[in-house]
């Protein structure tokens, strides 16, 4: 059984990105969310075994996200996708619970490896 | 950060003192002083030296452009235009731009007191970019046309028996620098038999001629080859008969042929117009039934090219050289707003070879047509089964913006992999951020090939440099190698994918 993912970002071009690089190598994208009030939502309704997080968002950004979904389930793995020059807001987020992060361009490799060391 | 010192020219006193309050009001740009016209922007350029200048358009004794191309000679500094949103506005901005100026924004419509502070992050923004600009590159490429020599003349052969014509005629196609007569024939068989010797690019027509005539010489030139054929006749009932089937047999178009001899030079706008649009008309196939050119075989390759700052100058020096014969469909993303793109894909139409315009929903991708995304919209690339053959066409949707920009090159470039895989050609030019990088790894990643506008000639480094940062890039070339480059790998191979 592949691993179920949520991707979380406001762009349906970031979205596609990810999907694009994690499809082939097996995961399953369960949910898409374009802001943190559908990330949590959608949680709640699939439990993905991983997320990936953006963190400038309409209507909730991914921080608060993160925290209510942590709150709610201890062991999410949600890696933050973040651009240049929010490492103040990457920093905040991993406090709030998340695993790890990844900055936008993005290659493959980076990404896998960082899913890689999220999910073992 | 040391503060900017910024220079307003305009010729209204209301628009000076709201732009200084805009930008005064950003710690890091101080107005140093303002100016009422072109020749007062020029005296406080060289007293006052400012780190960047914002230049109104239309003003009284001297207006902007010209004040744009005296600075960047004499003082090259970075220029950003505050234009209007209308056609006019956008053909003159475009006008200063190759004037070397850097960047533009639009005055906003309406209640100028209200909506400039709408508009007031954005001018801030362009003026520290244009701070940053490579004014030394915007300066060198000031000059838009490229020199006659680069660019090919149009090859045209004249078909008439009256020499009296055939003089005057060979007359207004000299005295142009991008055209040449190439031959003349005296009627339809010795047209047909000079044609296959010299081949022209265009062939000019007359109708009524002895032994052989007009419209059979054109339907036997086109059972052999294909060629832009415009037919030359006088307008009386007989011979609209014979302009219709020398039209039916594939001529591209037809001009009217004064009554009087002496009012020839009233038809020849029109047919230096015609002249120069013929080469790039796709129509100029036989249409007989024993057709063996295949009408509407599917686009292959793809040239995408993306950029932002710089853009609009930078284009008229990568367009023009690119080749008719391209072999690839050619997608434009530039970050601009709607009127400006349509001027543009206007100004690249005149100068280049390929057909350029901007794109409209639904339009078909065709070899050597080049499509501008129009401002306000995200252009994507898709596919689908008409009659049992496969299309290629463009989508335009009004999506989010992404990274703060519609149309945004990566929505075109990420759609272009999906559609064209590996037969894809992606080109990064000058522009602030990183629009294009993302999906240049994505190009990369099906086996297309991408190339990056250098530092040096780059008017702004920033998506090229994001892009090779990011380890995508093939090849970072200089503006003048980037058509050669692109041309090589789509023509290089013609079935099977772009030449490694």
């Amino acid at each position: 059984m592949g691993k179920k993912v949520m991707l979380v970002d406001d762009t349906k071009f970031m979205r596609m990105m990810l999907a694009n690089i994690l499809k082939p190598k097996g995961f399953e994208i369960v949910a898409e969310a374009s802001d943190g009030l559908e990330a949590i939502e959608a949680y709640k309704k699939h439990k993905p075994d991983l997320v990936t997080m953006d963190i400038v968002m309409p209507n909730m950004e991914g921080i608060e996200a993160v925290k209510n979904i942590v709150s709610d389930d201890g062991n999410a793995n949600i890696i933050m996708v973040t651009a240049v020059g929010q490492e103040t807001k990457v920093k905040e987020a991993i406090q709030a619970g998340a695993k790890g992060y990844i900055v936008k361009p993005f290659q493959a490799p980076q990404v896998l490896e960082e899913v890689g060391k999220i999910m073992g | 950060m040391v503060s900017l010192k910024v220079l307003i020219v305009d010729d209204s006193a209301f628009m000076r003192k709201i732009i200084s309050d805009i930008l005064n009001q950003d710690r890091n740009l101080t107005v140093v002083g303002t100016a009422k016209n072109g020749i007062d922007a020029i005296k406080k350029t060289q007293s006052l030296h400012p780190d960047v200048i914002t230049m109104d358009v239309e003003m009284p004794e001297m207006n902007g452009i010209e004040a744009v191309t005296h600075i960047m000679k004499e003082h090259p500094t970075p220029i950003v235009m505050v234009s209007a949103l209308t056609s006019q506005g956008a053909k003159t901005t475009i006008d200063s731009l190759h004037a070397g100026a850097i960047d533009f924004i639009c005055k906003p419509a309406g209640s100028i007191s209200l909506n400039m502070k709408e508009i007031g992050t954005e001018l801030v923004r362009k003026v520290k970019t244009a701070s940053t600009a490579n004014v030394r590159y915007a300066q060198k490429t000031k000059m838009t046309m490229p020199p006659p020599s680069s660019r090919s003349a149009i090859n045209v052969f004249l078909v008439d028996d009256s020499p009296f014509f055939l003089k005057k005629i060979s007359q207004i196609i000299s005295s142009q620098t991008d055209m040449k007569i190439i031959g003349t024939a005296h009627d339809g068989g010795e047209a047909i038999q000079k044609i296959q010797q010299v081949h022209p690019d265009v062939v000019l027509m007359d109708i009524n001629m002895p032994s052989m005539n007009g419209v059979t010489a054109t339907q036997q030139i086109l059972q052999k080859q294909s060629l832009p054929i415009i037919v030359i006749s006088g307008e009386t009932n007989h011979n609209m008969k014979d302009i219709k089937k020398a039209l039916d047999a594939g001529a591209i178009d037809f001009i009217p042929k004064p009554a009087e001899h002496t009012s020839i030079h009233t038809m020849s706008d029109l047919l230096l117009e015609k002249v120069r649009k013929a080469p790039k008309t796709k129509k100029h196939f036989s249409k007989s039934k024993d057709n063996t050119i295949p009408l509407a075989s599917m686009v292959e390759n793809l040239l995408v090219i993306g950029s932002s700052t710089g853009g609009p100058q930078t284009l008229t020096k990568l367009i023009p050289h690119l080749p008719r014969d391209i072999n690839a469909g050619i997608l434009i993303v530039q970050h601009m707003p709607p009127v400006f793109t349509k001027s543009l894909a206007e100004r690249l139409d005149s100068l280049s070879k390929i057909e350029v315009r901007e794109a409209k929903n639904g339009d078909e991708i065709k070899n050597g047509v080049g499509l501008i995304a129009p401002g306000d919209y995200h252009m994507t690339v898709e596919e689908k089964n008409v009659l049992g053959k496969q299309k290629r066409f463009v989508s335009l949707n009004k999506e989010p913006k992404l990274h703060g920009v519609r149309p945004a090159v990566d929505v075109t470039f990420s759609t272009a992999a999906d559609i064209f895989q590996k037969k894809v050609v992606a080109v990064l030019l000058t522009g602030m951020g990183r629009d294009g990088a993302q999906s240049m790894g994505a190009i990369k990643a099906k086996g297309g090939r991408t190339i990056a506008q250098d530092e040096q000639t780059s008017i702004i480094f920033g998506m090229p440099k994001a892009a090779v940062e990011l380890g995508v890039v093939d090849k970072v070339l200089p503006l003048q190698n980037i058509a050669s480059q692109s041309t090589l790998w789509l023509k290089r191979k013609r079935i099977g994918g772009i030449a490694r």
